[in-house]
């Protein structure tokens, strides 16, 4: 990408039209994911009318600057980004869900950004607001929900609106951050990883982030020793093919499982029934919501409540925890197919770039996404953003302590 | 086999996307599968086949004429569709009816339809069987009357009918029932011995008359006796001295908004021949391989506010009973729906008897109760268990938990086998005490006792 282009009678390079557009799209993107962070929070926040559609506006400048001056979409790429469009779009149009165009507009937007910088962006935002959430909650300043539930111990929210919101948040940024370090991981850091999760359990009683934070950590260690012992016989470190195969097509998998279990639950059946259980009645209550409401093409909308914002037992409850089924249902099985169909993409463009912790992060997104609803939630999976943003990795500043310590020795 | 290898090898992403295909895929098929294999709830006997003739009458004294003419050849389909069913249950206000009545019981009045369309089915099967037991009182008096001639149907004392607090009392009705003018009929009917006078109450809708229902206050008959005994100069008396036509332009003149009365043109052999559109259903009764499915089918019909397949699964009749539409089917359909209404009006917080109905007691406003009978809320009802406390065979009782609102509620269900599989011959249970429909709290002792029982079978 090289030349210049007059604007108003100045010449500008077209590189410093592709960072301005970035820096604008990584403005709007933290302004956006401030806003739906916060949404999760008991801050008692008054947003206004129009904030997020404001944002949607400077998306759209920021895409049209994109198109316009940087050039950077390819043939096939147009086509996939207007068959997403044309998706998303169909299913905006249906269910007037903001939140569906939002995502296709950071998707789109997100064309040529580093995902590095996204992530790193994503990293800021959500750790900082986390960290303030949860201080403001511990002193007093906004609601600290407590759970009691019967069986299970004291869960805390610390200032989000449910205990295992509160655990995907920590989730997430573990993962966005364990993204940014790869394989330059400090073992220090993986044990910090593994306490979030021993922290997550104790406090939230959140099993199934537990387990995904303590697997996205086992994955975090195998990558960095696998990597440290090719670099040691002079290799670069290749994941076996079927193994990166599988994890590539981890969402679709998982989504195909899901799906099963799901329509063919009965409580009858002894091994759906174990299963449910297992999981909490996901499978019964995705049952009820396939049989209640039904598959649509392009979503409908499904009235949900479910135990979140207050410590009071609600006395209806209904939601749809898995990521699969809600998008099924709630977005039409369209949309759930481009978003697996993006998820496939990212994957295998991860095993041509050898990027395999995000191959490992896919995966784990995807067993969450089992679990909890989070596969299309700005304030949550980041990762979304990988399919048309720049996965070009940099050489990364180490974070070598020793010779940090031996320089100043 | 090899190319292939060698394509999907340079294309993995096509994997992907096949695999996104085949969930969606899965998804879609499962709909259709659904969507075409689902047994319609509805059943469509040789009278509901009959394709109407008419469909509307704007003469209030040709639809008189056309339910005669349906009593007397014991047409009931033909009869039926000459009442107010649709039109009441799109328009009843139940919140005026139990402000007006200062009580409420769940037998009062029929589900509020007007309020909430997935009443729909209920409100049509409590209506159109309490349609089909007047209709019956009609018949029988006719039978013990005899042979019988219709002499002449005109409008009861017109000058009487256009006293302001008349009006203001039909307003009220229809304000309740829906409509937008109401008149009343009588026909002299004369037989062999006696002369009769049959009155009736009819309700116009739009662009057409209905009869709202069988009997009039003006001439002193009454739904269960529509029809009484008369003399040539009391019906006479009753006939008043105002002109048809004078009594037809002033009530004109007080309903601007549509035109009551047009020359239909329509012979006697016409009104004989004369068919107007279906407003009933007949339930095609459906079936499940086991009890326990039987029951998890009907409370998922209740949570998809689907009445009409909530009904079905207690229907016993066989297809064969189901061939014409008769007294038995329709009456035994309303009793269905009172015990299905109940079933939902018990997990609403709102099944009153009536030795408590009085608002003053139940503490609540008639706008209050519809409002809380919202069936959105059906869909929050969570079976939870159902424990099986008798089995004879063929017959079996359970106790079904339920949790809705943070309680678990007991409801007794008796199923029978028969016609092909299980249905719900009551939802109550003998053993369990409960009544048709009714629904109880459960203590805590109660669903130990419930749970020791079922580990026991």
């Amino acid at each position: 990408m090289g030349g210049t282009t007059e604007i108003f009678g100045y010449r500008i390079s077209k590189e410093k039209i592709k960072s301005i557009a970035d820096f604008l799209y990584l403005t709007v993107f933290a302004l956006l994911l401030g806003y739906y962070f916060l949404v999760t929070t008991t801050f008692p926040i008054e947003w206004r009318e129009n904030f997020p559609a404001y944002l949607r506006v400077l998306l759209i400048v920021v895409i049209l600057i994109k198109l316009t001056y940087v050039e950077i979409y390819d043939l096939k790429e147009v086509l996939f980004a207007a068959l997403i469009s044309l998706c998303f779009l169909a299913v905006w149009i249906r269910t007037s869900d903001p939140l569906v165009l939002n995502t296709l507009l950071l998707i789109l937007g997100s064309k040529g950004t580093s995902f590095e910088k996204i992530l790193k962006v994503y990293v800021a935002v959500t750790a900082g607001l986390l960290a303030i959430t949860m201080a403001a909650a511990l002193l007093g300043f906004t609601e600290n929900l407590v759970y009691i539930q019967e069986g299970r111990s004291p869960r805390i929210a610390f200032g989000i609106c449910y205990p295992t919101d509160f655990s995907a948040h920590v989730l997430y940024s573990l993962l966005a951050y364990g993204y940014l370090r790869r394989e330059r991981i400090h073992y220090v850091e993986l044990a910090l990883m593994a306490g979030a999760g021993v922290f997550v359990y104790v406090f939230c009683d959140a099993r199934v982030n537990t387990v995904c934070i303590l697997v996205a950590t086992g994955a975090f260690l195998y990558n960095k020793i696998r990597h440290k012992r090719a670099e040691k016989q002079g290799k670069i470190y290749v994941m076996n093919r079927i193994w990166s195969w599988l994890l590539a097509m981890s969402t679709v998998i998982c989504a195909l499982f899901m799906t099963l279990m799901t329509v063919f639950y009965s409580s009858e059946n002894p091994l759906t029934a174990f299963l449910n259980r297992l999981i909490n009645f996901r499978l019964s209550y995705g049952k009820k919501g396939v049989d209640l409401f039904g598959f649509s093409l392009l979503g409908q909308y499904i009235p949900m409540i479910g135990n979140g914002g207050s410590v009071k037992e609600s006395e209806m409850y209904f939601f749809l925890d898995c990521s699969y089924m809600n998008l099924a249902l709630q977005f039409g099985i369209v949309l759930l197919g481009i978003i697996l169909i993006i998820c496939s993409v990212i994957g295998f463009s991860a095993i041509q770039k050898k990027n395999w912790v995000l191959l490992w992060i896919l995966a784990v997104v995807a067993v969450q996404c089992m679990i909890e609803h989070h596969m299309m939630d700005i304030s949550y999976n980041p990762f979304l953003w990988a399919v048309f943003a720049d996965m070009t990795v940099k050489a990364g500043k180490r974070l070598d302590w020793k010779k940090k310590r031996k320089q100043t020795v | 086999m090899k190319k292939i290898g060698k394509f999907l090898k340079e294309n993995p992403v096509v994997c992907g996307v096949a695999g996104s295909f085949l969930v969606v895929g899965i998804m879609a098929a499962y709909q259709f599968v659904e969507s075409h294999t689902t047994v319609d709830p509805k059943y469509i006997t040789q009278e509901l086949a009959q394709a109407e003739t008419q469909a509307v009458i704007n003469d209030p004294k040709v639809v008189a004429g056309y339910l005669v003419e349906a009593v007397k050849e014991q047409d009931l389909d033909k009869a039926l569709r000459g009442m107010a069913i649709d039109e009441s249950i799109l328009n009843i206000s139940l919140a005026n009816l139990i402000n007006e009545a200062g009580e409420f019981y769940t037998e009062m009045e029929i589900a509020p339809s007007g309020s909430y369309s997935n009443y729909n089915e209920l409100a049509a099967a409590e209506l159109a069987g309490e349609y089909t037991a007047n209709l019956e009182n009609l018949t029988a008096q006719l039978k013990e009357a005899g042979e019988f001639q219709v002499e002449e149907i005109c409008y009861v004392d017109p000058k009487q009918q256009l006293e302001p607090e008349k009006l203001s009392g039909n307003s009220k009705i229809l304000e309740n029932w829906g409509g937008d003018c109401l008149t009343e009929l009588m026909v002299w009917i004369s037989c062999e011995e006696e002369d009769y006078l049959l009155g009736l109450t009819m309700a116009h809708y739009g662009d057409s008359w209905k009869v709202l229902t069988l009997g009039s206050a003006l001439t002193d008959t009454t739904a269960e006796a529509p029809m009484r005994k008369t003399t040539e100069e009391e019906f006479a008396a009753l006939k008043g001295t105002m002109k048809e036509k004078d009594y037809k332009k002033q009530l004109q003149k007080k309903n601007l908004d549509s035109t009551l009365f047009e020359d239909t043109g329509l012979t006697d052999e016409d009104i004989e021949e004369m068919r107007l559109p279906a407003n009933y259903f007949v339930l095609n009764p459906l079936r499940e391989d086991t009890a326990e499915s039987t029951i998890e089918a009907f409370v998922r019909s209740i949570q998809k506010v689907d009445m009409g397949r909530a009904l079905a699964y207690c229907m016993d009749e066989s297809p064969e009973e189901l061939e014409h539409t008769n007294v038995e089917v329709l009456q035994k359909q309303e009793e269905i729906a009172e015990m299905v209404k109940r079933f939902c009006y018990g997990f609403l917080g709102d099944d009153y008897n009536e030795e408590e109905a009085s608002l003053q007691i139940i503490g609540k406003s008639g706008r209050k109760i519809v409002q809380e009978l919202d069936p959105k809320y059906f869909m929050y009802f969570d079976l939870t268990e159902s424990v099986l406390l008798q089995d004879d065979g063929k017959e079996q009782q359970y106790a079904v938990l339920f949790w809705y609102a943070g309680e678990t509620y007991v409801v007794g269900m008796t199923l029978e086998e028969g016609g092909g599989g299980w249905y719900i011959r009551s939802l109550s249970s003998e053993d369990l005490g409960t009544e048709p429909g009714e629904i109880r709290l459960v203590s805590e002792e109660k669903l130990k006792e419930l749970e020791k029982r079922e580990i026991e079978k």
